[in-house]
């Protein structure tokens, strides 16, 4: 286990200088530079000023082993986008909001998607069970936006009960959560369905109806805590895209989360935002990565993980 | 388990992380965005401190407004905006001396007024806030900005200069020469004078290079050693800005006879000299560190949710501002109609389309609906004209008379633009609309036969193109579809329509050579000079066009000492050019629609001289008389909430 | 060499014949799964579309009419038109064609990277297996929209690299899945009776490996194209999908945003024909699980 995680953890390092390498590379070869934004032409000598300003005269790999060499220790630079900030403060300030959301949302759906797939898997193509396949595809079909203008259109427009944005107050909280919660909670569902159908006609299961075991007994004892294996598969990648954010939900509902900064770091070319979000992904999720093998053995004592990295079922 | 993966994948590529297109709005204006946020109020015109209860204030703003239909279709005026004459004459406008120490206590309210306590006016800010200063990055800053010091100049609500910081100014015989009377007694808040000093400090702090401000160009051509300074090659106190006599006389020098320079310095808002020395050039990103000379200070500023601003207490300049307190809550432009629904904004511009149809709908709301004059945008395809096709004039002719501007208004646009056969907009100084709209006028025959004769009959063997859209929101993007379906059904000529990011598009047209052959833009003035809108089409300037006679026409204007008539012809005969040699196809003048609540009112909102009531260019900025001309009744309290 | 053939003679005819009879089963098995069918019929109602649409469509789909921008559903266009008065009808019958297009393509290139790497990695394992995993490793980590903004920024928009950028980002999942496959089935109790008699790895591969393997991977592609479909949405937000005057389910999904609050029309058709396309692929891929894992029986 120990040999495992350490290989694990060197592997997560590797990613991290590789995604780094290509996102360097990629974002210099988009057209377009951080500081290009005026309706007319910029003088030479400015845009010649502004590039040498922001290191960004230097050669690309100086550029890349400066920033590099920087991050190691912490620093990341000044985002473009707000020379006020520096990169690690504007996550500090950001990110948390984006977690509260997300945590949330991970709790309100998983819990609800656990529930629903349940009851649809132990009333198989029995009405309930197509409802609940109908509304989970439904779920993950109808745009987030789509859901948003109606929330808002509907509880704050119409019954003037909620503000249709801002930040600080647990009203805000309600709507940008049921917008975000529905496409994880449909997919949720729609897994647990499955594998709790997988299980209930597993051997061990059958065998343990047979020996007289209560059904609750079987179901708690046997079916749910198997189902939770390959659940853990599904569920446990959409953590670090929820907790990373999302830029339609933190956009529409005035949310000063970390979710837009993936993409407006992007449209403003701002270089040291998007090689540190970059790195905050990847790293996020290969422990994210980690954490579900871990898991994977709490839960099935017949996995063991392996110097390799190879995972055996 | 693959689609678990699958529908991350889904996920990060999906509809959430998306809406940006809409939040990273189009750079409307210049003046930090909403070109719309504009207001003008009639007090400066009237010259004096007086309070808004001289003018007989009207019970609504939105009252009796003509509808935004017949507001766009509003005749043109007959008179431009006389903000060249005023300068060209070099006479000083009779400004008072502002000092007096009535301007510092709060204006006395109208009668209809609310509570101080509740003179708070709430916006949404829609751009990305990087800064506040116009000369620490001009693209950067919130919709409302440019309230901590006063420029020399500022505009009424008739476009007219009017002094501001400066009580008067002179030009030399040569017309190279400016000076400008500073008004005596303005005050920053940390107790130092407004002086020239200051204005020559921001000057040169605009055009060091080790700034490498974001608007370098804007001055280039016309101070004196400005483009030597921006490289360098000259120490910055050669600068043409110079401390004149004494500490209140400042002194412009230009690099030609510029009798348009007073209409630039509505953009000379002065930085403090201190300030800068002790802060530095982000001073005034924090309350602590903020100084002003202006009508507000920054009280607080909480990023990625909302800005205040309270009214400065040391003030002495002539406004007579009735808000106490400005808030402007950043939002993605998205958001803005439905917080104006839910009365939880005061003023928004730009519906989408569907927002401004539910809103012309709704017996309420079809009164708050106002058409402005923005900042005279113009919207207009463009060729590159050094390349097949596009390098015949018969195929760009052929284009120019396949858009049924008539029909766009209608169907697309309504009051939210009017049909554009030439450069310069209604209203615009040099504005010759009427007696052009021949040269590109709708003629599907005609179209069909030019190609025919550029060697093309009915689209054959013609290329395949793409038109470029600078990040264009939902109504310039059905435009640019519809002109191209035009153009695929009259002309049978393949055109899809690539709506690209801004940074994509801006790098792409300004390559040498450039790498867009056909695309759709828009231009929205920076100062009210027909060389301002015209210098766009200069050699070397945003397009591959190259005409000299055009050139020529547009520069000797430019710095031609002598009568207005005359000047304004020269540039009309230069915009004749351009519309005819059709490196551009003129498509609408923006008139963008406001909505402004029925409890904010004032001066600012009373028709002006063309009879258009709405907010003006350039918004609620200390660079026109608005901060005097809004004040909130006393029905706010029964929509605005908590 | 002899004693190996007999083997190898032997193993696929008890292969073949399995399969067959799997295959039977399998079949019988979907044929009787009701969403299957149902998931298929609408499938196949889709791809009918999108093969006649010149034929279905009552107008070009670049033909518009600003006199008729707007319009609600009526008998003159029976769901109505957009902004610039394209009818409405003639557009979804074109964007479905576009969206199943770039489903299909999208999911085809991701095959044709994922499946080789997935295949080479499971089989080979040891040092290939490392160096394609620490790949797929680094594409997961990679924030797929990056990826899709940076790409398209360079190579430029329009329908062919939309298909190719979904493409490239898809693969990963095609590749693990594969891998994994291959890994659980080496283990399997007929796998280790073939190299007990001693069948070469090849020949395991082949016979036995891949046609097991296909199985859940028919599944995974049939979940897939939905995805894919989604995906082109997706960046049709972000202003750098399918160009106009091209229709596409997604960006016409997209495109609706500043106008549904009126023009409800222009968002309802096109989610629900994304719904139904998602609907129907992801039946046919539940009841091709169900018929094809025995388990589930």
């Amino acid at each position: 286990m120990g040999r495992y995680i350490l290989a694990r953890l060197a592997s997560l390092l590797f990613v991290l200088f590789a995604v780094s390498l290509i996102t360097f590379l990629l974002m210099h070869t988009v057209p377009g530079g951080p500081f290009d934004v005026g309706e007319r032409r910029l003088p030479e000598a400015t845009h010649q000023a502004q590039l040498r300003k922001y290191g960004l005269d230097k050669p690309l790999w100086e550029q890349y082993v400066r920033y590099m060499w920087h991050a190691v220790h912490l620093d990341f630079g000044i985002p473009f986008q707000s020379p006020t900030d520096s990169v690690i403060g504007l996550i500090k300030r950001a990110w948390p909001v984006t977690i509260k959301i997300g945590l949330l949302t991970i709790g309100i759906s998983y819990t609800l998607g656990v529930l629903l797939g349940f009851i649809a898997a132990l009333r198989q193509n029995t009405w309930v069970d197509y409802l609940v396949t109908f509304g989970a595809t439904l779920g993950l079909t109808v745009p987030n936006f789509v859901v948003a203008i109606w929330l808002v259109l509907i509880l704050s427009v119409r019954f003037q009960l909620l503000p249709t944005g801002g930040w600080g107050s647990p009203k805000q909280y309600i709507m940008p959560v049921i917008a975000y919660s529905l496409a994880p909670m449909a997919l949720v569902a729609r897994y647990t369905r499955v594998s709790i159908l997988e299980v209930l006609h597993a051997d061990y299961v059958r065998t343990a109806r047979a020996k007289g075991l209560s059904e609750r007994r079987v179901l708690v004892g046997h079916v749910a805590r198997n189902a939770l294996i390959p659940l853990v598969t599904v569920i446990g990648p959409q953590i670090p895209n929820i907790l990373t954010g999302s830029i339609f939900i933190e956009s529409t509902f005035r949310i000063p989360g970390l979710g837009r900064f993936f993409v407006t770091s992007t449209f403003t070319r701002d270089y040291p935002m998007i090689l540190a979000l970059v790195l905050l992904v990847a790293a996020l999720w290969g422990i994210t990565y980690l954490i579900t093998d871990i898991l994977y053995t709490v839960l099935d004592p017949r996995i063991r993980l392996t110097g390799a990295a190879v995972m055996r079922r | 388990m693959s689609e678990g993966r699958n529908t991350i994948d889904r996920d990060s590529l999906g509809y959430e992380r998306i809406i940006l297109l809409h939040m990273r709005l189009r750079r409307r204006a210049l003046l930090g965005g909403s070109a719309g946020a504009a207001a003008a109020a009639l007090l400066a015109a009237c010259g004096g401190s007086t309070a808004p209860t001289a003018t007989p204030a009207p019970s609504s703003g939105a009252a009796g407004a003509p509808t935004a239909a017949q507001s766009a279709a509003t005749p043109i005026p007959t008179r431009a905006p006389v903000a060249v004459a005023t300068t060209v004459s070099g006479s000083a406008p009779t400004g008072t001396t502002a000092a007096s120490p009535a301007a510092t206590s709060p204006a006395a309210l109208p009668a209809d007024a609310a509570a101080p306590d509740q003179q708070v006016y709430i916006v949404n800010t829609t751009n990305e806030v990087k800064v506040f200063d116009f000369w620490e990055a001009v693209y950067a800053r919130p919709t409302i900005n440019s309230l901590f010091s006063e420029p020399l100049v500022r505009l009424n609500n008739d476009y007219e200069l009017q002094p501001a910081s400066a009580e008067s100014w002179k030009v030399s015989d040569d017309g190279k020469t400016w000076t400008f009377k500073i008004a005596p007694g303005l005050v920053w808040n940390d107790g130092n004078p407004v002086t020239a000093d200051d204005w020559v400090a921001t000057f040169q702090y605009g055009a060091d290079p080790k700034h490498a401000w974001d608007f370098t160009w804007f001055f280039q051509g016309i101070i004196k050693n400005w483009d030597d300074a921006i490289t360098g090659k000259v120490p910055l106190d050669q600068l043409g800005v110079k401390r004149g006599g004494d500490a209140n006389t400042l002194i412009f020098e230009t690099q030609a006879p510029s009798p348009y320079l007073p209409a630039m310095l509505v953009y000379s808002w002065p930085l403090s000299k201190a300030a800068l020395a002790k802060s530095g050039p982000l001073y005034n990103t924090k309350p602590e560190t903020s100084v002003s000379s202006g009508p507000f200070v920054l009280t607080s500023w909480q990023k990625d949710q909302q800005i205040v601003f309270e009214r400065n207490p040391k003030y002495k300049g002539k406004l007579t501002p009735a808000f106490t307190k400005i808030v402007q809550k950043i939002a993605d432009a998205k958001t803005n109609f439905t917080a104006y629904q839910n009365n939880e904004i005061d003023y928004t511009d730009h519906p989408a389309p569907a927002e401004l149809k539910i809103a012309q709908g709704d017996p309420d709301l079809s009164k708050q609906i106002f058409s402005s004059n923005g900042d005279f945008r113009t919207f207009y395809l463009f060729f590159d004209v050094n390349t097949p096709p596009f390098d015949n004039l018969k195929v760009r002719q052929a284009f120019s008379h396949i858009v049924d501007r008539d029909a766009i208004q209608k169907s697309i646009l309504g009051p939210a633009g009017t049909q554009a056969y030439s450069w310069l907009a209604p209203g615009f100084p040099g504005s010759q609309r009427e007696a052009v709209k021949d040269i590109q006028k709708f003629d599907v025959a005609l179209a069909k036969q030019l190609l025919a004769d550029a060697g093309f009959p009915d689209g054959k063997n013609f290329p395949k193109q793409t038109m470029w859209l600078r990040n264009a929101v939902a109504l310039d993007q059905a435009i640019a579809n519809a002109i191209a379906a035009s153009i695929k059904q009259n002309l049978n000529i393949d055109v899809e329509v690539s709506n690209k990011d801004t940074k994509l598009f801006t790098d792409s047209l300004t390559a040498k050579p450039t790498k867009i052959p056909f695309g759709y833009v828009s231009y929205g003035m920076d100062f009210l000079d027909p060389f301002n809108m015209l210098s766009v089409w200069l050699s070397g300037g945003r397009h591959s066009w190259v005409n000299k006679d055009f050139d020529t026409k547009v520069k000797t204007a430019a710095s031609f000492i002598g009568p207005t008539d005359q000047r304004i012809k020269m540039f009309q005969d230069a915009e004749r050019i351009l519309v005819s040699d059709a490196p551009g196809v003129f498509i609408y003048h923006e008139t963008p629609i406001q909505l402004i609540k029925p409890y904010v009112t004032g001066p600012a909102l009373q028709p002006d001289k063309s009879g258009n009531k709405s907010l003006h260019w350039p918004g609620y900025t200390t660079a026109d008389s608005s901060p005097s001309g809004l004040y909130i009744t006393k029905d706010v309290t029964k929509l605005r909430k908590g | 060499m002899g004693t190996s053939a007999t083997a190898t003679n032997e193993l696929p005819l008890a292969g073949t014949t399995r399969t067959r009879t799997n295959l039977q089963l399998a079949t019988q098995r979907f044929v009787h799964h009701r969403l299957a069918m149902a998931g298929l019929a609408i499938t196949l109602v889709l791809v009918f579309i999108a093969l006649l649409a010149p034929l279905l469509a009552p107008e070009p789909y670049y033909y518009s009419d600003l006199a008729q921008a707007n319009e609600f559903p009526s008998h003159h266009h029976l769901l109505g038109t957009d902004a610039i008065g394209h009818d409405f009808l003639s557009r979804m019958i074109y964007g479905v064609r576009t969206s199943l297009l770039v489903g299909f393509v999208a999911v085809l290139i991701a095959c044709c990277i994922g499946m080789p790497l997935g295949l080479v990695a499971g089989l080979r394992g040891g040092m290939t297996d490392f160096l394609v995993m620490r790949v797929v490793d680094v594409m997961t980590a990679f924030p797929g929209i990056l990826f899709a903004i940076f790409l398209i920024s360079v190579v430029g928009g329009g329908l062919f690299n939309v298909i190719v950028v979904i493409g490239l980002t898809g693969w990963v999942t095609i590749c693990r899945l594969m891998r994994a496959q291959l890994l659980s089935l080496r283990e399997q109790e007929y796998v280790t009776a073939a190299r007990a008699m001693g069948a070469s790895e090849a020949a395991i591969a082949v016979r036995h490996l891949l046609p097991n393997a296909l199985a859940p991977m028919i599944i995974a592609i049939a979940l897939a194209i939905p995805t894919a479909i989604f995906a082109e949405a997706g960046l049709s937000f972000l202003g750098i999908g399918i160009n106009e005057p091209t229709p596409s389910l997604g960006k016409m999904v997209s495109d609706s945003a500043p106008y549904i609050r009126v023009y409800w029309h222009l968002g309802f058709f096109p989610t629900l024909a994304i719904a139904l396309a998602m609907l129907g692929f992801t039946f046919v891929g539940d009841g091709l699980r169900d018929a094809l894992d025995t388990r589930l029986g």
